[in-house]
């Protein structure tokens, strides 16, 4: 990194940083020297998520053709059918049922997994901040987003596990002043457990994860030609791992749900259930305020962190040599160039213009211009040129 | 066509991975055994192979499946199971194949080619 | 030839840490002809850059970049590989001696590959020279 003013009260973080980047970097140079960058899935870390999103998709819409949203403890001519028997059935009778379930449950896991990777990738090669902080902003209500549909995924099984959880989130909305009771009434769709709740977790579980498409939309419209497909190769592991998981750890429903009952205890799936362990291990006021606070930095951070770069002086179009040929608006990687009509009684058809608050200073743009009609202000094209002939002319 | 040690193990890696999918996984589907359903039997018992079948499900591999399978109390066909873990190893030696033939496009020095 | 001649590295500041490797002057160890300018990315660089460095006497240009896929600001690397391999606008002269242009994709670690690279590019360019006068 070129040396900059760092103030000192970020010299520990910024040291911090680079040696975390060196790490990085060494581990990634070992990848590269097996398998090559080519297929470096470091340098896909954005993609992997993506790719497990459309597994979860899949196998979604697999489970949802046979699941059933109901609660139903009575007999429906001399069989029972509810939330529970449906995913029975799926998982006992249907073939490939419970591989499918498997599938579903361990890609959800795998995509939490992926996703913090990713953002520990972003934050350690400095890659959140300034121009990008749509991106990181988007992406953590992106995570927050999957961390609440796979919890209405465990409710969904409707066993006794789900009943407990669906009680506690209860009472912990309930806990939040003024607009908890309202809260709460949504959440269960009535003021009880009912039909009408486990058909409002389905709707939350299918509509959030199509909601999940919109914020996507946001999280990658600043990037141009974003990478969201990993090469084949590693599209082949990731689905291995996943499979290789699902037979190794089979999943087994707890006993149907009885409202009667009162469930104390569960097993924990750490990736999406770690708030109800923090419930049941701290008082209610004191999760939500350490909950938003937490949720509040993670979306605050690309702010939170000063000095550590310099600030971006953006790029500037020499007005009177652009052409308008829109190489620079193609190659920009920020969408921080746009083509506008040319003015009147200009040669050309179109000018450019920079957005400069999308812009990273990077000088692609400046290296797409064949005419000089772009430059970054603190190194210009003439600047450049004249530290090579200074450089290769001998004296 | 097969010019060193490094083919070699790519078709081979090719083949296992075919062989994985081909025999594997109906084999995982009938339960680990040759037990082929009558509508398909007719043409499978002439030839031998729901014999060849039930005689893999006697190998110390599917039996070590089936305990593990039991003693997690896998709900649903066995079969499924078997098949997922043997998808997993198909797609494995699939993805380390593609990496071993891939590799060399990968680049770190660019040299410009000279038009003659 | 009694002038040393001088080959070029066009080097993004993130790539191989070349910068840690000059001594006072400049001068990159190990490898006295070669100098270095800078940039932010190595998608910055113009090919027209490239064509003023070989017409003002160098013997060679560098260019020096990320690995491909790990570009900074994304994708600059492969903006300007492209446009060295003539994939995308704006190209290389057609007069350009292709023999005298390569390329790196170092990730900022790999300094010593950075210099073996070099040093054979540099003695690869001077046989360039013995063998023809200059274009």
């Amino acid at each position: 990194m070129t040396s900059s003013v760092k103030s000192e009260k970020n010299g520990w973080y910024n040291s911090l940083i680079e040696h975390l980047n060196k790490f990085q970097l060494v581990i990634e140079n070992i990848t590269n020297e097996i398998i090559t960058n080519k297929y470096n899935p470091f340098y896909y870390h954005g993609a992997l998520p993506q790719f497990y999103l459309w597994v979860l998709f899949i196998s979604g819409l697999l489970l949802f053709a046979y699941y059933i949203p109901t609660i139903d403890n009575a007999y429906l001519s001399n069989r029972l059918v509810n939330a529970w028997t449906s995913v029975r059935y799926i998982t006992n009778t249907l073939p490939f049922g419970a591989v499918v379930r498997g599938i579903h449950r361990y890609a959800g896991d795998a995509m939490v997994i992926f996703m913090l990777l990713h953002a520990i990738r972003v934050w350690f090669t400095d890659r959140y901040r300034q121009y990008r902080w749509l991106q990181w902003v988007s992406g953590v209500v992106l995570l927050l987003m999957v961390l609440f549909i796979g919890q209405t995924g465990y409710y969904l099984v409707w066993d006794d596990r789900s009943l407990l959880l669906t009680r506690m989130t209860a009472s912990a909305f309930d806990a939040i002043p003024v607009i908890g009771g309202a809260l709460k009434t949504w959440f269960l769709n009535g003021n009880t457990i009912t039909n009408l709740t486990l058909s409002n977790f389905l709707f939350i579980h299918i509509g959030l994860s199509f909601a999940l498409l919109f914020v996507l939309w946001l999280h990658y419209v600043r990037m141009t030609r974003p990478v969201i497909t990993p090469p084949p190769a590693i599209n082949y592991i990731l689905v291995a791992g996943i499979l290789l998981v699902v037979f190794l750890f089979p999943i087994v429903s707890g006993k149907m749900a009885d409202l009667n009952q009162q469930p104390t205890s569960f097993e924990i799936d750490w990736f999406f259930l770690f708030p109800y362990w923090l419930m049941a291990h701290m008082s209610m006021p004191a999760f939500w305020v350490s909950m938003l606070v937490l949720s509040f930095v993670c979306l605050i951070l690309p702010w939170l962190v000063r000095n550590v770069s310099p600030p971006v002086t953006p790029a500037e179009v020499v007005i009177n040599k652009c052409t308008g040929c829109s190489l620079c608006y193609r190659d920009c990687p920020y969408q921080a160039i746009e083509m506008v009509p040319a003015p009147a009684g200009s040669r050309f058809k179109l000018l450019a213009t920079v957005k400069t608050a999308r812009c990273s200073a990077c000088g692609i743009c400046v290296g797409a211009c064949a005419f000089d009609a772009i430059d970054l202000p603190q190194l210009t094209d003439s600047d450049i040129t004249a530290q090579i002939k200074a450089l290769v002319e001998v004296n | 066509m097969i010019k060193g040690p490094k083919d070699i193990l790519i078709v081979l890696l090719a083949l296992t991975c075919l062989g994985v999918s081909l025999v594997m996984q109906p084999w995982a589907e009938l339960g680990f055994t040759g037990n082929f359903p009558a509508w398909l039997a007719w043409a499978m018992d002439p030839l031998g192979v729901a014999k060849w079948f039930t005689q893999l499900g006697d190998t110390k591999l599917a039996k070590d499946i089936y305990n593990f399978l039991i003693a997690h109390q896998a709900p649903g066909h066995f079969g499924d199971y078997a098949y997922a873990l043997f998808l997993f190893a198909a797609m494995i030696v699939a993805a380390v194949a593609i990496v071993l033939i891939g590799r060399e496009d990968a680049e770190e020095k660019t040299i410009l080619p000279v038009k003659k | 030839m009694a002038e040393p001649k001088r080959i070029i590295t066009l080097l993004c500041e993130r790539a191989a840490d070349v910068n840690s490797l000059l001594d006072s002057d400049g001068k990159v160890e190990g490898i006295p002809d070669l100098r270095v300018v800078t940039f932010p990315c190595s998608g910055m660089i113009q090919p027209l850059m490239i064509e003023a460095a070989l017409k003002a006497g160098a013997e060679g240009v560098i260019v020096c970049g990320c690995q491909i896929g790990d570009c900074y600001y994304r994708e600059g690397n492969k903006m300007i590989r492209e446009r060295l391999l003539g994939e995308r606008p704006p190209g290389l002269k057609k007069t350009v001696d292709r023999r005298r242009v390569m390329a790196l994709w170092l990730s900022r670690l790999q300094r010593q590959r950075f210099l073996s690279e070099s040093k054979e590019f540099v003695a690869k360019v001077h046989t360039l020279d013995d063998a023809q006068s200059k274009p």
